[in-house]
C-alpha cells in the first residue's frame, strides 16, 4: 500500500495527498522545532554568558518552553482598547501561516519533499515578504506609538533587504539554471568544496547577512529593540498572541537557514549519514551562527542598517550577478 | 591610494565582527560562574550581616547581656528597634501606665509588632523620632561612659562586660527586645555603640517568611532562647546565640 | 535644525509645552518612566519628527524621595544609610563628601589608615560603578552579553568589600574620623589579586566591544557636546573629561590622601559619546592603579580605622556650615551642611552631578536620531535615583 493508492482508494490526486500528508509532517516538524529552538536559544546564550540557561524544568530544561507556552496560553487575551481588532489578532496568524508555505519546495532527503515545484525558488522569495504585511498589521492595529514606530521601522528594513537576498540567490540560480530546489541540491555534492557556497562565497555571506535582517534578528533586530522601543511591534501583544510571534520568529530562522542549506551547503547530501540527518544538521549549525551573532554584536543603527544594504549589500550582490553572468556565458 | 585606505579600514572592521565572535565563543567553552543553588550553595559568606540579634551571657547564654541603655534604640537611622526593661516586681506607687508594661510583653512574644513605646525614666513614653536622646541620669551616664571603653578593651565574651555594676540600684534587663526587620537599613550603628557587646549580626543568609508580619515585629529575646536551648541540644537551623565572634 | 519660535499656550507646564503641539505632523512620545533604558525612573517628553527629535525634555520627579528632608529631621550620624542609597552605584562617593562635610564643620581628624580604607573604598566602588555602566550602556545598545561579564566581575567586589562594610551595595561604610570597621591581613593580597584579575579583563572588552564596528557606528560622532555646553551646564566628571575639561576633584580640590597618589586624570577632546566611552574605559585602569599603590600602604599605614575621639552617636554638630566636593564616578558630589548647634542638621544639601549632566540633554537631543538619543543617555552614566534625590 502506497501513497498512490491510498490517494486513488481515497479519490483525491496524488499531488494533493502529498501535499497534505507533507504540510501536516511539517506543521509538527515546526511546532516541535519552534520549541526546541527557543530552548536551544536560551541555553545558548546562558553559555554565552557564562551561566546555565534554563536547567530545572525537564532534564536540562527541555520543558521550559512547554512551561512557557503553557503559562501564556492561560493569560488573558487582551486587546487594547481604540485598536484595530480585527488586524490586531490577524497580525500574529500572518507571521506564523506564511512558514508551511515556504517549507513545502524544500528537499529534506532524496525524495522527501513535501511538494516538489520547479519554481521553488519563487515560491520562497515570494512568501518571504508576508512577514512584513504581519508587522505592519501588529504595528498599526496596537494603537500603540512605539509599536507604529517599530513597524515603520520593519517595512524599510524588510523591503531593504529583500532585494539584495534576491540578488544573491539569483547568482545560484544563474549558475545552476534551475529554479527547482531539489535540483539545484543534485548539482552539489557530498564534500564542502563542492557546495555551491564555494564557488560562490559572496552569495553566501550576503544571503546570510539579508537572513538575519528578514528575521529581525539582533544585529538587526530594531523592529522589536527591546531597549529602545519597549518591545517594538509587539509592545501590545501578551499570552498567546505575542507566543505566536514569538514562535513565528523561529520558525523564519528555520526556513531561511533551511533555504540557505538548499542553495548554499549542499542540503541534504553529505558522506556516510542519510540524508535528512545532514540537512537538519546543517541547518542547525546556521541557526547556532545566527544566535551567535545575536549574543555578541550590538544593534546598529536604523540609518545604518538601510545604508548596508542600499549603499554595500546591493551593489556587492549586483557585482557578484554580473562576474556569475559572465562565468557561466563564458563556460 | 585613498580607496585603498577605505578598503583596508573596511576590512578591519570586519575582522572586528570575527574578533568578537571568538570571544563569546571562548567564553563558551569557559565554565558556567552560576552557582546553581540549591543543590550548591555559594562559599564565600564571610563578613554576610544579616539581621541583628542578641548574644547571650558568657554563663547564661539564654539571657542577654543587654542593659537596656536604649543607645542602640536612640542611634537608630530607622526607629526599629524596641526595648522595654523587664520589670521584676510591681512597684506600688508607680503611676497608672506602668502597670501596662508586665503585660506587653505576652503580646510581644506573640510575634505580633509591640507598639512603639518605650520605657523611660520610670515611665512609658510614645517614641517619636526627635527628642529620643533620653537624658541620663548623672551616675548612669558616667557609669555608661566608664562601662564603654572597659568593655571594648575587655574584648567580648567577658562576664564583666555583662554584668557591669550600674551606679543604679536595680540591673536592667529587657522584657521586650524587638526588630522591625523591615525598617532595618542594615548600618550596623547599634551593633557599635552598644556599650555591652549585646548585639551581633546574624549569618542565617536563608532567612525567609511568607508573612511580613514575622519580620516587623522579630522577637530577639526568643531567638535567643532557642537558639541557646539548641547550641545545649546540638546545633540547629537558625543561628545559635552567641555563634558569631563571641566566647 | 531651526524651528519655528513655540506659541504661547495657557495651563501647566505639559499642556503649555507639549499638548496641543504646534505641528500635526510630529508624534510626542513618552520615553518613560517605564522604560528599559532610562536607567531608572526618568521620564523624556520628545516630539518627534519621524525619527528625529524636535524637542526633548526630561521629566523628574519619579523617585523623589526627601533625603535632604531626611536630613533635616534627624541626627546627622542617622543619616549614613541615607548616603549609601543616593547613589547606589556610587555609595562610597557620597558616604565620602558626607564625612568630609562634617569633619570640616566639627573639626574632627582621620588617621592615616582610614584615609588609606576611605580611598580604596572609593576607588573600587568607583570600578564597579564604571563595570555597570558599562554592561547597562551594551544593553541599552542591544547587546546582551557585556553585562553579564561586568557583573561577574563585580561580585568579586561586592564579596571583598562585604567582609569590611557588610554590604553589596549601598554602603555605609564610613563614619566620622574613620571608617566602620577594619580590615584583616589578608585583604591587600586580595585587593591585588582582584586588580591583578581585572586588568587582565580589559582586553577581553577591548577585543568584545570597544573595537566592534557595530558599537563605533552607535558612539562615534554621537552627541558631541562642546566645552562651551559643559561650563553653561556645570557638567562634571566623564562628560566634562570627554569633551577635553580636565577636571577633576581629586587634583583640582585634593581631599582625603590623593595628592600621594601617582594617577593621571584621563581626558580627550572629540566630545562625543566614544569619547566618554574611552574616558571611563581609561579611568578604570587608573584606578586599578591607584589601588595597587593603596594596597601598597596599608600594611605601613597606622593609626586605626577611625578616630579615637570621634564623635559619638548623636553628635550635635557645631553651629556653622561647610561643603565637601570628591569626585564621583559621575562626576563632582558635593554635600552642603550648615548646622545652627540643634540636634539636627540645619540644611543638608546634595549636589548630584548626574542633575547637571541630565540638562543639557535637552538642548543636545534636538535634531538627533531617536536611537542616538538612547545612546547619548547612556553615555552620560545617568542614575536617575540620584538626581531626583
Amino acid at each position: 500500500m502506497n501513497l498512490h493508492t491510498l490517494a486513488q482508494s481515497l479519490g483525491v490526486a496524488l499531488p494533493l495527498a502529498q501535499m497534505v500528508i507533507g504540510l501536516v509532517a511539517l506543521a509538527a516538524f515546526v511546532g516541535v522545532n519552534a520549541v526546541l529552538l527557543v530552548w536551544m536559544e536560551r541555553k545558548v546564550a546562558g553559555h554565552f554568558q557564562r551561566r546555565p540557561g534554563p536547567y530545572e524544568v525537564g532534564p536540562w530544561g527541555l520543558l521550559q518552553t512547554v512551561a512557557d507556552a503553557v503559562k501564556l496560553v492561560g493569560k488573558q487575551l487582551f486587546t487594547p482598547p481604540g485598536g484595530d481588532r480585527t488586524l490586531f489578532w490577524a497580525a500574529p496568524f500572518t507571521a506564523f501561516l506564511p512558514v508551511f508555505v515556504m517549507l513545502l519546495p524544500l528537499p529534506w532527503g532524496r525524495a522527501l519533499i513535501a511538494y516538489p515545484l520547479n519554481l521553488g525558488i519563487l515560491l520562497v522569495l515570494s512568501f518571504a515578504g508576508l512577514n512584513v504585511l504581519a508587522l505592519c498589521l501588529a504595528g498599526w492595529g496596537s494603537n500603540n506609538k512605539w509599536a507604529l514606530i517599530g513597524a515603520a521601522r520593519a517595512v524599510a528594513q524588510s523591503v531593504a533587504y529583500e532585494i539584495p537576498l534576491l540578488l544573491a540567490v539569483l547568482a545560484v540560480v544563474f549558475m545552476t539554471g534551475s529554479l527547482d530546489f531539489a535540483a539545484i541540491v543534485q548539482i552539489q555534492g557530498d564534500m564542502p568544496w563542492q557546495w555551491l557556497g564555494a564557488t560562490q562565497p559572496l552569495a553566501f555571506v550576503i544571503y546570510v547577512v539579508c537572513a538575519v535582517a528578514e528575521t529581525n534578528r539582533a544585529p538587526f533586530d530594531l523592529p522589536e529593540a527591546e531597549s529602545e522601543l519597549t518591545a517594538g511591534f509587539h509592545t501590545e501583544y501578551s499570552g498567546m498572541g505575542f507566543g505566536l510571534f514569538f514562535l513565528a520568529e523561529y520558525a523564519n530562522m528555520i526556513v531561511v537557514s533551511a533555504v540557505a542549506t538548499s542553495l548554499f551547503l549542499g542540503g541534504w547530501k553529505g558522506p556516510v549519514l542519510p540524508g535528512p540527518w545532514w540537512f537538519l544538521l546543517k541547518v542547525y549549525a546556521l541557526i547556532f551562527l545566527i544566535m551567535w551573532f545575536r549574543w555578541t554584536y550590538p544593534r546598529t543603527r536604523f540609518d545604518q542598517l538601510l545604508n548596508l544594504a542600499w549603499k554595500w549589500l546591493i551593489p556587492l550582490a549586483l557585482a557578484n550577478l554580473l562576474v556569475t553572468a559572465v562565468l557561466v556565458k563564458l563556460a | 591610494m585613498h580607496c585603498l585606505d577605505t578598503v583596508r579600514e573596511r576590512a578591519k572592521s570586519l575582522w572586528s565582527l570575527v574578533v568578537g565572535l571568538r570571544v563569546t565563543g571562548d567564553n563558551m567553552l569557559r565554565p558556567q560562574i552560576t552557582v546553581h543553588y540549591p543543590r550548591r550553595t555559594v562559599e564565600s559568606l564571610a563578613g554576610y550581616r544579616g539581621h541583628v540579634q542578641l548574644v547571650g551571657k558568657a554563663d547564661n547564654p539564654a539571657e542577654p547581656r543587654c542593659i537596656c541603655c536604649m543607645m542602640c534604640v536612640n542611634s537608630c537611622p530607622s526607629a526599629c528597634i524596641t526595648v522595654q526593661v523587664k520589670e521584676e516586681a510591681p512597684a506600688p506607687e508607680a503611676p497608672k501606665p506602668r502597670d501596662k508594661a508586665p503585660a506587653a510583653p505576652a503580646e510581644a512574644v506573640a510575634g505580633t509588632a509591640p507598639d512603639r513605646a518605650v520605657e523611660h525614666g520610670g515611665r512609658l513614653i510614645p517614641r517619636t523620632r526627635d527628642g529620643l536622646v533620653p537624658p541620663p541620669e548623672a551616675p548612669a551616664a558616667a557609669a555608661k561612659s566608664a562601662a564603654r571603653p572597659a568593655a571594648k578593651a575587655a574584648g567580648k565574651g567577658e562576664d564583666k562586660a555583662g554584668d557591669k555594676p550600674v551606679k543604679k540600684a536595680a540591673k536592667k534587663a529587657p522584657g521586650i527586645w524587638s526588630l522591625d526587620f523591615t525598617l532595618c537599613s542594615l548600618c550596623g550603628t547599634c551593633v557599635a555603640v552598644c556599650p555591652v557587646d549585646s548585639l551581633e549580626y546574624s549569618s542565617n543568609v536563608y532567612l525567609a517568611g511568607r508573612d511580613r508580619r514575622e519580620f516587623s515585629g522579630m522577637d530577639m529575646l526568643a531567638r535567643l532562647r532557642a537558639g541557646a536551648g539548641a547550641a545545649k541540644s546540638g546545633p540547629d537551623g537558625d543561628a545559635p546565640a552567641g555563634g558569631e565572634g563571641a566566647a | 535644525m531651526s524651528r519655528a519660535p513655540l506659541p504661547e499656550l495657557d495651563g501647566d507646564f505639559y499642556t503649555r509645552r507639549f499638548e496641543a503641539g504646534p505641528d500635526p505632523e510630529t508624534l510626542v512620545i513618552n520615553m518613560g518612566p517605564q522604560h528599559p533604558s532610562t536607567h531608572g525612573v526618568l521620564r523624556i517628553v520628545c516630539e518627534l519628527d519621524g525619527e528625529y527629535i524636535r524637542r526633548a525634555e526630561p521629566v523628574l520627579g519619579y523617585i523623589h524621595r526627601m533625603h535632604e528632608k531626611m536630613g533635616e529631621s534627624r541626627p546627622v550620624n542617622m543619616f549614613w544609610p541615607n548616603m549609601g542609597r543616593v547613589d547606589y552605584l556610587h555609595a562610597m562617593g557620597w558616604n565620602h563628601s558626607f564625612a568630609l562635610a562634617a569633619e570640616r564643620l566639627g573639626g574632627v581628624e582621620v588617621p592615616e589608615r582610614a584615609e588609606v580604607l576611605r580611598v580604596i573604598a572609593t576607588e573600587l566602588n568607583r570600578v564597579t560603578s564604571h563595570l555597570l555602566w558599562w554592561g547597562a550602556y551594551l544593553l541599552d545598545l542591544g547587546a546582551f552579553t557585556p553585562i553579564m561579564y561586568a557583573f561577574a566581575d563585580r561580585e568579586i567586589v561586592m564579596d571583598l568589600m562585604q567582609v569590611p562594610t557588610g554590604s553589596r551595595l549601598t554602603y555605609c561604610y564610613f563614619r566620622f574620623g574613620g571608617v566602620s570597621a577594619d580590615v584583616d591581613e589578608t585583604f591587600a593580597g586580595k585587593l591585588l589579586d582582584y586588580v591583578k584579575y581585572q586588568r587582565g579583563r580589559f582586553p577581553m572588552y577591548r577585543d568584545l566591544v570597544t573595537d566592534n564596528v557595530i558599537l563605533r557606528g552607535r558612539c562615534e560622532k554621537i552627541g558631541p557636546i562642546a566645552p562651551d555646553m559643559i561650563r553653561r551646564y556645570g557638567a562634571t566628571g566623564p562628560v566634562a573629561r570627554g569633551s577635553g575639561i580636565p577636571y577633576d576633584c581629586r587634583r583640582r580640590e585634593t581631599y582625603s590622601i590623593y595628592d600621594r597618589f601617582d594617577f593621571v586624570v584621563p581626558t580627550r577632546t572629540e566630545g562625543d559619546a566614544m569619547a566618554r566611552y574611552l574616558v571611563r574605559m581609561a579611568e578604570m585602569e587608573q584606578s586599578l592603579r591607584i589601588l595597587e599603590q593603596a594596597a601598597a600602604m596599608l600594611p605601613k599605614a597606622a593609626g586605626g580605622h577611625v578616630n579615637p575621639k570621634a564623635p559619638k552617636p548623636n553628635w550635635k554638630l557645631p553651629a556653622g556650615e561647610a561643603y565637601a566636593a570628591t569626585e564621583g564616578a559621575r562626576g563632582k558630589i558635593g554635600v552642603y551642611l550648615a548646622s545652627d548647634g540643634g540636634k539636627n542638621p540645619y540644611r543638608i544639601k546634595l549636589r548630584a552631578p548626574g542633575f547637571s549632566n541630565l540638562s543639557l540633554f535637552a538642548e543636545l537631543a534636538q535634531g538627533t536620531l531617536l536611537a542616538d538619543a538612547v545612546s547619548i543617555l547612556g553615555s552620560l552614566d545617568l542614575v536617575i535615583p540620584e538626581i531626583d534625590r
